[in-house]
């Protein structure tokens, strides 16, 4: 319970919640769309 | 080029003198909105209505209503993709640039409301997640982003025929086609891989919209003010930003399919279609509210009839009354026939569910803070001229961002229509057949 409340009420550590989430989704956006660049080599190979 | 290419790409290659007078009226409604904001900036939040106590007003109204609309785009189309509704094809690429550019005039409404909107980096690098500000910033970049993508994936297959075709554009935009097309050649592989990651995005986007608005409701929700400490408020956020979000859908299309000749893929069957979810959303936007009053109501509890009568009887029945007429009664009456699901019958219903539902998010802003619990403490909200300006500069912002986007981008995602009209062409070949050849075909 106390490592909870820590977690929540630290200062700082919400806004890299944020941060780490807006990150990750663009991140895993752009690998999605490189994917989808990628398939006409491979359809080529 | 095929029939739908020439009707689609038209607009694309010619630019009349209607476009140009359009987007300069919009344009200096934006600037006015502009010369407001810079007096906000300059005299201090005094030039608006807010104040102690009343923090919130027509900012975050319509942080609230452009939030909600944005759930028409990404939310219906993901729905109507994921169950495979075959009419939804021609209306998700109007329905995806909706949610785009309403999510991003509605985050604006929230540095517009800060007196002093540089301190919104605070909310990063001093956050704490205890704060539901917090979840509304994560709910929010997370589906803009999504957003972005969602209208970007299917676009992919129409920037490489714009590149292929389009030969009379400026240089400028052959290169803009060309880089957006990720070198796009329609291979099977290609096709397999957009396809899925379509629909990959299609599922876990409906929980994104939906934690977006439940989110949004929390920022009241989780107040002890005077009728924002409801439970029911992230459902009946969620369906009143659905309810909305169709009502603008319906409006862009109806224009869409005027001006841009889109009648052939724009038709009935999908104003009839829509228009049944329009009418259910409008009823269970209807019981959400019955339910939200009567709780109210019944409990009697003392600060929350100081709000709840300042909204039916007193200074705010204006609004509220207008909601209900607007939300419940025009919708229920016009589209429950069938002759009322029209292009018509939908349009002016969409144009009074808009009204009613900018009234209703303030009709859930403005009253709570006008009667806060300490009664030494109520005050009267008068929204001024700045406020309103910073408003009407805001609705033609997302105009001329939906007015530009579409000069530049089809605005059908061509090939999902294509594929569309050959699965509905294979079905009536299906259906012509008779069992006799059904079996043969079997045998062979």
């Amino acid at each position: 319970m106390d490592t909870l409340y820590w977690l929540i009420n630290t200062q700082t550590l919400g806004g890299m919640v944020v941060l780490a989430a807006f990150c990750g989704a663009l991140v895993t956006y752009i690998f999605m769309v490189r994917w989808i660049a990628q398939g006409a080599q491979e359809d080529h190979k | 080029m095929s029939p739908i290419e020439q009707v689609v790409f038209a607009p694309l290659r010619k630019t009349g003198v209607r476009f140009y007078l359009l987007c300069a009226i919009l344009g200096v409604l934006v600037l006015w909105g502009v010369y407001a904001y810079y007096l906000q900036i300059t005299e201090g939040l005094g030039v608006t209505g807010l104040g102690r106590p009343i923090y919130w007003g027509i900012y975050l109204t319509n942080f609230v209503f452009f939030i909600g609309i944005s759930h028409a785009g990404t939310l219906i189309s993901a729905i109507l993709r994921v169950t495979q509704a075959n009419w939804r094809r021609p209306i998700t690429r109007i329905a995806e640039a909706v949610t785009v550019f309403a999510l991003t005039v509605g985050g604006l409404q929230i540095l517009i409301d800060m007196g002093r909107p540089e301190r919104v980096l605070n909310v990063i690098l001093y956050g704490r997640y205890q704060s539901p500000f917090l979840w509304d910033f994560t709910c929010i970049s997370i589906y803009l982003m999504s957003s972005v993508t969602y209208l970007y994936l299917p676009m992919i297959p129409d920037f490489a025929r714009m590149r292929d075709k389009l030969t009379d554009i400026a240089p400028w935009r052959k290169w803009l086609y060309t880089v957006a097309a990720l070198g796009w050649k329609g291979t099977h592989e290609q096709h397999r891989r957009l396809e899925k990651a379509i629909a990959i995005l299609a599922i876990a986007i409906i929980p994104i919209a939906v934690s977006v608005h439940t989110v949004v409701s929390w920022i009241f929700g989780m107040t002890l003010q005077p009728m924002w400490h409801s439970t029911i408020f992230g459902p009946y956020f969620v369906v009143g930003a659905i309810f909305s979000g169709i009502a603008t859908l319906f409006i862009a299309m109806a224009i869409m399919q005027k001006i841009l000749h889109l009648e052939p893929w724009l038709t009935d069957k999908q104003f009839n279609y829509l228009g049944l979810l329009f009418l259910v959303m409008s009823v269970l936007w209807s019981y959400f509210t019955f339910s939200e009053y009567m709780t109210t109501f019944y409990g009697a509890l003392v600060d929350e009839m100081h709000v709840a009568n300042a909204k039916i009887f007193g200074e705010f029945n204006w609004a509220f009354w207008t909601m209900v007429l607007c939300n419940g009664i025009i919708p229920f009456v016009v589209l429950i026939r069938r002759s009322g699901r029209t292009v018509l019958g939908t349009v002016i219903v969409s144009i009074f569910v808009d009204i009613g539902m900018w009234l209703e998010r303030f009709t859930i802003v403005a009253p709570s803070l006008t009667r806060p619990r300490l009664a030494l403490e109520w005050a009267i909200y008068q929204p001024t001229w700045v406020e309103a300006s910073i408003t009407i500069g805001s609705m033609a912002l997302f105009a001329l961002l939906f007015v530009v986007f579409f000069k530049l981008f089809p605005s059908l995602a061509i090939w999902e229509v294509e594929e569309g009209e050959e699965i509905e062409e294979r079905g009536r070949l299906i259906k012509k057949l008779s069992t006799q050849d059904l079996r043969a075909m079997e045998k062979a």
